[in-house]
């Protein structure tokens, strides 16, 4: 192995941690949901209040329920129905997407216990 | 018209078939997660870069890529598009890594390279065409380090080929 070989491998070791430091952050409590859908792209709503969200995807409306402080797809116009079968998203970091409806939930916060969650 | 075919070609043709071979003996691995798999026809187009050059290495990774997905199934299909973009990015940067002054890379540093560009490339592209959500970013991380990780093993096994094709004293010959 040449010089150009080991400075390359040691430069990537020493970049990877600054990566997962800056795409894997700590966690904490749910402060509000984020809503991404095709036309609107990101949007935040509070965890206050219960109700039910409707937003537009692709196929149809999506209705996204909130309950305290949790959340899920309560109906969807999707074949496979696997977004509304996910259940209800606890925990910050907890998310649920609808691809064939494009629609996805999350949970966030500032402090995240985790980054993504998924079953 | 018959078409003249030059020795070099039929070099190309072979080791571009020895690519696609391995391509597609892997495309049957199983995976732990979408997006990680060793890149082993890697081990060909980094030969071939050392051996023939770049010019070579790239007809090969390119006709690698069509030619495999249409035997898998893929052409024109998001798999492919992923995979030329991985292709493209890593013969790009190697050419920039062939311009290297002084010592330049071995076997090891272009597989590294390769696998981190092919990598970074194709991520780009999922990220921005595919699934533009933001939870994909925390794959990312895992992403590269397997990069890393294939890229070492396949630049040894490359260096383990090329000290075997030297040893032999023999050309990288088709005939």
């Amino acid at each position: 192995m040449t010089r150009p070989d080991w400075l390359l491998i040691i430069i990537t070791l020493a970049i990877l941690p600054m990566i997962y430091e800056r795409l894997w952050r700590t966690s904490g409590e749910a402060e509000y949901l984020v809503i991404y859908t095709p036309e609107s792209g990101r949007q935040q709503h509070d965890l206050h209040e219960d109700r039910l969200i409707k937003v537009a995807g692709v196929l149809g409306e999506s209705v996204v329920e909130v309950r305290n402080g949790h959340t899920r797809f309560s109906k969807a116009p999707c074949p496979g129905k696997y977004c509304m079968h996910s259940g209800w998203l606890t925990e910050s970091g907890h998310i649920t997407a609808c691809l064939p409806n494009r629609v996805s939930i999350q949970l966030a916060g500032d402090m995240q216990r985790f980054d993504a969650i998924n079953f | 018209m018959i078409i003249q075919t030059t020795d070099n070609d039929h070099r190309i043709a072979w080791l571009a078939a020895l690519a696609i071979a391995i391509h597609i003996m892997e495309s049957s691995l199983p995976s732990p997660v979408p997006g990680i798999k060793p890149g082993l026809s890697n081990v060909i187009t980094i030969i071939v870069l050392i051996r023939l050059g770049w010019n070579a290495a790239a007809w090969i990774s390119i006709m690698r890529v069509l030619c495999g997905s249409i035997i898998l199934g893929t052409f024109l299909s998001p798999t492919f598009i992923m995979s030329l973009t991985g292709a493209v990015c890593s013969m790009i940067v190697l050419y920039a890594g062939t311009r290297l002054p002084g010592t330049g890379f071995g076997p090891v540093g272009y597989s590294v390279l390769a696998a981190l560009a092919h990598m970074a490339g194709q991520f780009t592209v999922a990220y921005y065409l595919f699934i533009p959500h933001p939870a994909l970013l925390h794959l990312f991380p895992v992403l590269i380090t397997a990069a890393l990780i294939f890229g070492v093993t396949s630049g040894i096994i490359t260096l383990a080929v090329i000290n075997g094709l030297n040893g032999d004293g023999n050309e990288c010959s088709t005939q």
